[in-house]
């Protein structure tokens, strides 16, 4: 994914990103964003992944699962993600019905009409879950769809959202704070501090003293397809665990409330 | 809004509630980490405080369902009076029944997609509490002349009641480890040390706070009534007096319910038990933390912010512990002389307003919401 191709205007939708974004802060108690590759671990991205982004702002338009992959597409859509708190997570193990196919258990148990539910008698797995504590981002968001950017601005204002926000799991109420609609003024390319995580320039971090820095391949883009949907496109984050701003070279960024962000 | 399931005898949730729900263990293992040695408490490696997940509630919360006589889907045993078959046996009928020639499916209207999501989980739903609540998981699978059913099917239950795992609002200290269990089990005459990992850890002293609430527009998808919810004013109260009844789960005591109602759909505050924090002040240090009565919970900005809020509160459910001290402002609020008064409901009515504060009584409220 190149810079340019998310500016140029022609995307499915049909209309431009706006020169403007809408900003608001995502926290919670806990996080768990989980990591695709992970199997009995259950490991979590530390930056929300673009794609959870889209399901939390679809869960707060009251958006039918699945229906919204393209109004999040590449040229549809951009998001910036700026950790706010120091990233950490703490294992928290947990006891769960299998839903392994010889652990469920299918009723009727002949027919062609059946349904399978986890077996509650049988043992529990032992999952062990990395979660977030206290996550906290700034999310910038722009969208060239005006009816659902109308829509979003209208919830934030009022502090609403159809289903309740989350973080990841359910479980993991969120907490939703409008920030603004702020101009996004594109800045050519040059040697800076990035506040938000930086998108696809890995390589162009200068690692300074005392400043972690982390690197995470996280999905981006989803499309939806006869089986619900697919993970399109991956795209590689690097972020400082203690929140800070990264500085990177030769890079293009773009301004927004006086901060240096990169969407993606 | 129109009806998930074609059932005119239960009242659909039409608000938004959230819920804070703090208890306290005294010298007990609120929730045991089962990947480490010996199911040690849960404690957060940096700040020091105490995790229960909301696994943990969620049973604690099924087990009352189950003993008030509501039907429960998630069981922790295998039931011989089967209870558990039944609730399955439900299902197996439902889908027995399904006449694939009753449905003209592709021209079916709200009104008949409600009435075959009635007809296949509406009896399910109806006698399996847990999953109005919390949900479940599964499939469903149809083949031949039942192509296409599953369209018009949910593949799985999405529960409209969430709680945050947990956290104490102080760090935790850990009792010694101490061998009154390894001692009944000895492997040899002279050896006090009988088995291997079973010391017993548990936390000095913890309070509390959960984070629920109950989504009114996910709550249709489970047949969540107003009923359900309401039962909520009594249930992780009662469960937790009846309900930690194990050697590691005793000295656990409900201390503070609140369950805030909202006026308006689609809203909610959040976050309210990042609102509540230990008075300092008028609690003894943390490391020396052994009961109530050395714990003061200030709860000044959880008032104030409700008070901010009022007009978009419909009302709040109440109910504090009469040990429970708690701070509001500059004033600290004890229980009255009745039972049923205590100085944080004066405090929430001047925030809120007299009519919007409702003051549970959580036993005689509990006899309402049994069964029939």
């Amino acid at each position: 994914m190149s810079r340019a191709s998310l500016d140029d205007g022609t995307d499915d939708a049909g209309a431009a990103l706006p020169e403007t974004c809408l900003s608001f802060e995502l926290r919670g108690e806990w996080g768990h964003f989980r990591r695709v590759e992970g199997n009995i671990v259950k490991q979590t991205y530390r930056i929300i992944p673009r794609t959870t982004v889209a399901g939390l702002v679809a869960a707060m338009l009251g958006l039918e699962r699945d229906s919204y992959y393209e109004a999040f597409g590449p040229s549809a859509s951009a998001v910036a993600v700026e950790p706010i708190e120091e990233l950490r997570a703490m294992n928290v193990p947990q006891n769960t019905l299998s839903t392994a196919k010889e652990h469920m258990t299918t009723m009727p148990s002949r027919g062609h009409a059946r349904i399978s539910m986890p077996d509650p008698t049988e043992l529990r797995q032992q999952h062990n879950y990395e979660l977030l504590v206290d996550p906290a981002y700034r999310i910038d968001l722009r969208l060239a769809d005006d009816h659902l950017r109308e829509r979003l601005r209208a919830r934030l204002e009022d502090g609403t959202s159809y289903y309740s926000p989350s973080l990841g799991l359910s479980e993991h109420l969120a907490e939703v704070t409008y920030l603004g609609e702020f101009d996004v003024t594109p800045k050519a390319r040059e040697t800076t501090r990035v506040d938000s995580a930086v998108v696809e320039a890995v390589d162009s971090v200068e690692l300074e003293p005392d400043t972690e820095v982390n690197v995470e391949r996280s999905p981006a883009f989803m499309t939806a397809d006869e089986g619900g949907r697919t993970t399109r496109a991956f795209q590689s984050l690097a972020y400082a665990t203690g929140a800070e701003p990264l500085r990177v070279h030769d890079i293009e960024t773009r301004e927004v409330d006086g901060r240096r962000v990169m969407f993606s | 809004m129109s009806d998930t399931y074609a059932d005119d005898s239960y009242e659909p949730v039409t608000n938004r509630s959230e819920i804070v729900f703090c208890y306290d263990a005294v010298d007990a293992n609120p929730n045991g980490n089962p990947l480490s040695g010996a199911n040690r408490p849960r404690i957060d490696p940096e700040t020091q405080r105490a995790v229960v997940t909301d696994v943990r509630l969620k049973r604690y919360l099924r087990d009352q369902l189950d003993d008030d006589g509501h039907g429960v889907y998630v069981r922790n045993v295998k039931n011989d009076q089967g209870k558990q078959s039944s609730r399955e046996q439900l299902l197996a009928d439902r889908m027995r029944d399904l006449d694939p020639d009753d449905w003209d499916l592709g021209t079916l209207d709200d009104e008949e997609e409600a009435e075959l999501r009635e007809e296949v989980f509406g009896a399910f739903l109806d006698a399996s509490a847990d999953v109005r609540y919390f949900g479940a998981t599964m499939s469903v699978d149809m083949k031949g002349s039942y192509e296409g059913f599953e369209d018009y099917l949910p593949d799985h239950f999405t529960g409209p009641v969430q709680f945050s795992p947990a956290k104490t609002l102080h760090p935790v200290t850990e009792n010694e480890e101490y061998n009154s269990l390894t001692s009944v089990i000895a492997t040899g005459e002279g050896k006090e040390q009988g088995g291997f990992d079973l010391d017993d850890h548990r936390i000095q002293y913890g309070f509390i706070a959960f984070h629920g609430l109950v989504d009114e527009h996910g709550a249709a998808d489970t047949k969540l009534s107003t009923a359900d919810v309401e039962r909520l004013d009594t249930l992780p109260w009662r469960a937790i007096k009846n309900q930690t009844i194990s050697r590691s789960k005793v000295g656990q005591e409900p201390r503070l319910y609140l369950r805030v109602e909202y006026e308006d759909e689609s809203f909610h505050l959040g976050g309210l038990t990042r609102d509540l924090d230990i008075d300092e002040e008028r609690s003894v240090p943390a490391d020396e933390l052994r009961n109530v009565r050395e714990f003061t919970l200030d709860a000044t900005d959880l008032v104030s912010r409700l008070g901010r809020h009022a007009d978009r509160i419909a009302r709040v459910r109440v109910v504090a512990s009469d040990v429970l001290d708690v701070t509001v402002g500059d004033e600290v609020s004890t229980a009255g002389d009745d039972i049923g008064k205590h100085g944080f409901y004066d405090a929430l009515r001047e925030a809120v307003g007299d009519d919007t504060v409702e003051v549970v009584d959580v036993y005689d409220e509990a006899a309402e919401t049994m069964p029939e």
